[in-house]
């Protein structure tokens, strides 16, 4: 593989964990619920996957676990947030500094820094999609990915259709838009915000085993690293529709694959180039808001 | 009508502490430890000794300022997620001065360490406040985001160009002696503790007596009605973040020159000063006397958990975890008007409610 | 035809606080049936409690006799009980289909869980077309205009065969021209067979439409008659419950003098979509002036009032204030001129509800050391002031140090009043100063306004109530797409030339100014 290619399949390989969270997460956010809780179901994912990798080698029983798991956030999340009416913010908050608290207190208990699957070989995970691999240059870019990868591509269509194309996607979007129009229907906005949520959920569980099983076989504490959050900018950014979001999600993606490949030539000062995607992303955001509101008269933003 | 609420908001923050003891108990349990033991000493250590009293005011010191640093922008309406970052940035920087500028007298020392902690806790809040007032970005993703950024950033000055070299672990030089706090006789408290009461005094004195506290509120409860009546709200969100990242700043500065004296990879603890200062304001209501009963609560809890390892085999992340579960419950109001249930009890109670402190 | 709804004993309580006291309504099927009462007679409680989206304390519902026994407003609706909303119900970045569709979505004919929005767009210009409406069914929502959006609403219901239309003041948001059209629509569902109840409190659409008239004051109804045999006098006699004065008594004789205090020249400013809202509007205020802006509501009232009471930024134009510039100031500096504000949304922009009266009473005059000593708050003389002001405006409060929340609209809007005019300003700007509030505290506003007047101060009132601006301005200037579209003199013009400027039509005999 050349550079160019190089760089390219490593940005689709470092987009998968933040599409898949873009993915999940814009659910929510259409649905009219921030979800900053994307980071902590995140690794939630990353450690059951890993931890059950411990005891089974089995695939479908690994990816049913980290699901489940993360499922249950999500309902606790949903049902806080949308039942209980509680501060969504401080819900988020919460999962994300409790999610890697129980993780240190059980690699704490069983006496050990992180966790290593060690029959895991990634490159076993990988692989090549008939057709796709046979096209010239973008063949060796979208192909020869693990499961999650190719979970997270198609999720960008089924996002789409899901969203505008059924019931659920249209009431999603109305009670996040207008919800008294919602109610005055009869559209019952508890449970599709809830369903919402879950989705999310659910796709931070493949995102978090794609980051640690998929790829090493190994979870260490924090290992997301802030991915749940530049996947909320991406979903800000492109204002919660699949296609626009999951561009921004390349965006930082190609921003990660950069620093990686391009550290090579940069030596110890490399270390920082880790910073590149999270500046992006504010950067980013900054400039996307300030299009935004070029034409705002108001002078305060409320 | 006015002490029934104020009972309510005491057991809506009592109740979410008490559910947190208990699923901790729980985990306790499910590892095969006895939950009243180890709540026992924790507790014990760490509030009903003296050596153990004074190491939980001692923790107590940050906090107190980490939680007004959160509280100051929480009461705004805004999310200041920064200040784990600023209180880390303003303890590295208060280090360096500590360890490289070789100034001698105590007292100038530290106040040099002192104005540069807290003046890059206000340069590294000006990132979230300026994008926030001048191009609406929201402020709790790019401050929670920065947090990442100032961790790499530190993560690779300590193991790289101010590494103490002769240290078979990564930190920073160690501090002058001119520029640590002397402690108390043989405990650990050390005049930072009053420093950061007299600072915390002073806030609450800003708070409740000057524009300074009516501002909070009213842009707090409505920016609209903020800016309509003059309160030049931009101009005021901007303050307001600066404030809190100069007290972040602040308060690692004083946590280098009272606790750790070396900027290490742990510096700001298992669970970190600044989301800690997140619970405790929460837990407090925000309200200075809220905040101060809090932070002795969860410093007595952290100084309780390093004895519960030394005694059981409890790991003491069981602290984080139990952060999290109050953090959790907290964002739920148990007790309000609709359920009627304090309504109840004080029926039952005759019309005696004073609030139970 | 017989009865179609009825009501026994319909009860609605929040709290200690009694919003509809035993009603017995009656609607005949096939009529036009008109609901009128005062702001906060109890009138949407009880289309509420109608259309399910509240639950009655007691009391029953009949529908053709039988007791509805539906809970929600999706039942209400399979059961021919139809609501259009005082502020509608509708999602802005949808279509105009999507909209009339929402929740009755039509699935695709082989893959079921899709929604097939071909079928439903035909579906829509059918129905569009069945009912003589003029609508386009891909326009987005947000694009169109409060009359257009309106037609949505009924469609939404006239698509679901709903037998009974409710439309909770229709006519507030609309041009009269519009309104008339709205009346005429109505009546052409009547000869279709629909049962229509109109709540409003604009007697003159009353007479002009409905079959029989329900009277609601304070919770109770207070008198069912026959259109045709009553008229507007007595309807508001009944309304109000005494002889009131439909005008404030107002003999256009302020100290005006020539001098001007106040000029505003070719202000210009533009929304967030970056449509001009606010284009480049004229007028001077001369000292004892009141000088009013009447207009359908949306026409770039509420940003002239933002531009000029320092929340908003002019892209063009000035405004001088005794001889000096004062543009794009903010409103702290405004304050210190002598200009008072009495904003649009009192609780949004005029009060604080969760703050203390107290807190509230000194709001604007923080930054100035008035209430400080030394720079810190002198709670004793905020104290003191603050129940100067509860006296001097008879303001009813239940409890000094609770929240402005405690207050009712009237009184709410006395303390904004009462602050504003205490700093004894020159300028008042008073924009819907007696939007929501009661009959009684509208004659105490609209007197402290003519007082003001009267002793030589300059006012520039904005309301979208017709009535008020006519009785109370010495000028009105007519606001149409964020222009001053003519200015007219209240004692020579009528309201049908006020009307037609309203809805963006020249007449001849109105001056023009043109810029």
């Amino acid at each position: 593989m050349n550079l160019l290619s190089r760089i390219l399949y490593d940005m689709v390989y470092h987009t998968t964990p933040i599409l898949l969270c873009v993915l999940g997460g814009l659910f929510a956010y259409k649905a009219g619920v921030l979800n900053i809780a994307l980071e902590g179901m995140m690794l939630a994912g990353s450690f059951i996957a890993v931890f059950v990798a411990l005891h089974t080698q089995n695939t479908l029983l690994i990816y049913l676990s980290a699901l489940l798991v993360c499922g249950v956030i999500g309902l606790v999340f949903a049902y806080l947030a949308v039942k209980k009416k509680g501060n969504v913010i401080i819900i988020g908050l919460a999962i994300n500094m409790l999610v890697p608290a129980i993780a240190s207190f059980i690699l704490q208990y069983m006496g050990v820094p992180n966790l290593t699957a060690k029959w895991v070989n990634p490159v076993n995970f990988r692989f090549d999609i008939p057709l796709i691999k046979d096209i010239p240059f973008l063949g060796s870019i979208l192909s020869g990915h693990p499961l999650g990868t190719y979970i997270g591509l198609l999720m960008i269509f089924v996002a789409s259709v899901v969203l505008y194309k059924t019931r659920f996607g249209i009431y999603t979007r109305v009670i996040g838009e207008s919800p008294n129009a919602a109610t005055s229907l009869g559209i019952q906005a508890n449970k599709y915000a809830t369903w919402a949520i879950l989705i999310g959920a659910l796709c931070c569980a493949v995102a978090g085993l794609n980051l640690s099983y998929e790829r090493l076989g190994i979870f260490t504490n924090g290992m997301t690293a802030g991915r749940g959050f530049i996947a909320i900018a991406a979903i800000y950014c492109g204002k919660g529709k699949p296609v626009q979001s999951a561009m921004y999600a390349f965006i930082f993606g190609l921003a990660r694959s950069l620093a990686i490949n391009l550290s090579v030539f940069a030596g110890p000062i490399s270390a920082l180039f880790d910073i590149i995607p999270y500046l992006l992303m504010i950067a980013i955001l900054a400039i996307n808001s300030a299009y935004e509101i070029r034409n705002y008269r108001m002078r305060t933003y409320w | 009508m006015k002490s029934n609420e104020t009972l309510r908001n005491i057991l809506n923050s009592v109740l979410p502490v008490l559910l947190a003891l208990l699923i901790g108990a729980i985990l306790i349990l499910a590892i095969g430890e006895n939950p009243l033991e180890a709540y026992g000493i924790m507790f014990g250590k760490s509030l009903f000794t003296l050596r153990g009293l004074t190491n939980t005011l001692h923790a107590a010191g940050p906090l107190l300022l980490t939680g007004a640093a959160i509280a100051i922008t929480f009461r705004a309406g805004l999310f200041n997620m920064g200040v784990e970052g600023q209180l880390l940035i303003g303890g590295f920087m208060a280090g360096l001065v500590g360890a490289y500028l070789h100034i001698g007298n105590p007292l100038l020392h530290k106040l040099v360490a002192f104005a540069v902690g807290a003046s890059v806790g206000v340069l590294f809040a000006l990132i979230p406040a300026l994008l926030r007032a001048y191009f609406r970005v929201d402020e709790m993703v790019v401050t929670l985001t920065l947090n990442y950024v100032m961790m790499t950033i530190l993560e690779y000055l300590s193991s790289g160009p101010f590494r103490d070299q002769g240290a078979g672990y990564v930190t920073t030089p160690t501090i002058d002696s001119s520029a640590m706090f002397t402690r108390f006789g043989s405990t650990r408290l050390t005049p930072f503790f009053l420093i950061a009461l007299l600072l915390f005094g002073i806030l609450w004195f800003l708070n409740t007596k000057t524009e300074f506290g009516y501002k909070i509120e009213a842009i707090g409860k409505n920016p609209e009605f903020s800016e309509a009546t003059g309160l030049r709200v931009r101009k005021s969100i901007i303050m307001l973040i600066l404030v809190s990242g100069a007290i972040a700043g602040f308060a690692g500065a004083g946590h280098m020159m009272s606790q750790e004296y070396k900027y290490t990879l742990s510096f700001s603890g298992v669970t970190g000063l600044g989301w800690d200062g997140m619970l405790v304001s929460l837990l407090g209501s925000h309200s200075p006397l809220g905040i101060i009963i809090s932070s002795i609560f969860y410093s007595a809890l952290k100084t309780g958990a390093d004895n519960i390892n030394m005694y059981t085999s409890i790991p003491k992340e069981i602290v984080a975890v139990i952060e999290g579960i109050i953090i959790l419950f907290l964002s739920i109001r148990f007790l309000n008007e609709r359920f009627g249930l304090l309504e109840k009890l004080s029926k039952k109670k005759g019309e005696k409610n004073e609030p139970a402190l | 035809m017989g009865t179609i709804l009825q009501t026994k004993d319909l009860t609605k309580k929040f709290g200690d606080f009694t919003a509809n006291d035993k009603i017995n309504l009656t609607v005949e099927e096939g009529e036009i049936k008109a609901i009128v009462g005062e702001n906060g007679a109890g009138k949407s409680t009880l289309m509420n409690m109608l259309y399910r989206q509240l639950e009655p304390t007691s009391g029953e519902i009949y529908l053709r006799g039988q007791p509805i026994e539906f809970n929600s407003p999706r039942d209400a609706i399979q059961h021919g009980i139809g609501m259009v909303h005082q502020h509608f119900m509708l999602v802005p970045s949808f279509k105009v289909y999507e909209n009339i569709l929402l929740g009755t979505e039509l699935a695709h004919d082989k893959l079921r869980f899709l929604v097939d929005h071909k079928k439903e767009q035909q579906e829509c210009a059918e129905l569009i077309k069945r009912y003589g409406f003029d609508l386009d069914v891909n326009e987005v929502v947000e694009n169109l205009s409060v009359g257009q959006q309106q037609k949505i609403e009924i469609l939404k219901m006239l698509y679901r065969n709903v037998d009974i239309l409710i439309l909770d003041e229709p006519t507030s948001v609309l041009t009269p021209q519009e309104v008339d059209e709205l009346l005429l629509q109505l009546k052409e569902l009547k000869a279709q067979g629909k049962t229509i109840i109109l709540i409003t409190h604009k007697l003159r659409e009353v007479m002009q439409v409905s079959d029989s008239v329900t009277v609601i004051k304070k919770g109770q109804i207070i008198g069912n008659v026959k259109t045709s045999e009553t008229n507007e006098a007595e309807l508001a006699q009944m309304m109000v419950g005494r002889k009131v004065l439909l005008t404030v008594q107002n003999d256009h004789i302020g100290q005006e003098s020539p001098e001007v205090i106040y000029t505003v020249n070719d202000l210009t400013t533009n929304n967030t979509y970056g449509n001009i809202v606010v284009d480049h509007v004229s007028f001077e205020i001369k000292k004892g002036e009141i000088y009013g802006i009447a207009g359908v509501e949306g026409n770039g009232q509420s940003e002239l009032v933002k531009l000029l009471s320092g929340m908003m930024e002019a892209t063009g134009g000035t405004v001088h204030y005794k001889g000096e510039e004062i543009t794009n100031l903010w409103a702290d500096e405004l304050r210190k001129l002598g200009i008072a504000i009495i904003p649009e949304d009192r609780y949004a922009q005029g009060l604080c509800k969760e703050m203390s009266l107290s807190a509230n009473s000194i709001a604007g005059s923080t930054t100035s050391d008035a209430f400080k000593k030394n720079g810190i708050f002198d709670f004793k003389r905020i104290r003191q002031h603050c129940q100067e002001l509860i006296d001097h405006y008879q303001i009813r409060i239940a409890e000094f140090d609770g929240n402005v929340s405690q207050l009712s609209g009237g009184n709410a809007q006395k303390l904004i009043i009462a602050r504003e005019m205490n700093r004894q300003p020159d300028l008042l700007i008073a924009s819907q100063p007696t939007r929501g509030v009661d009959i009684g505290a509208i004659e105490f506003i609209h007197q402290q306004i003519l007082d003001f007047r009267n002793s030589g101060g300059a006012v520039l009132l904005i309301s979208s109530e017709l009535s008020e601006v006519m009785s109370l301005s010495d000028r009105i200037g007519v606001m149409y797409k964020g222009k001053i579209l003519g200015e007219v003199d209240p004692l020579e013009t009528s309201e049908t030339e006020i009307g037609l400027l309203m809805a963006g039509t020249i007449p001849q005999e109105a001056v023009v100014y043109e810029k």
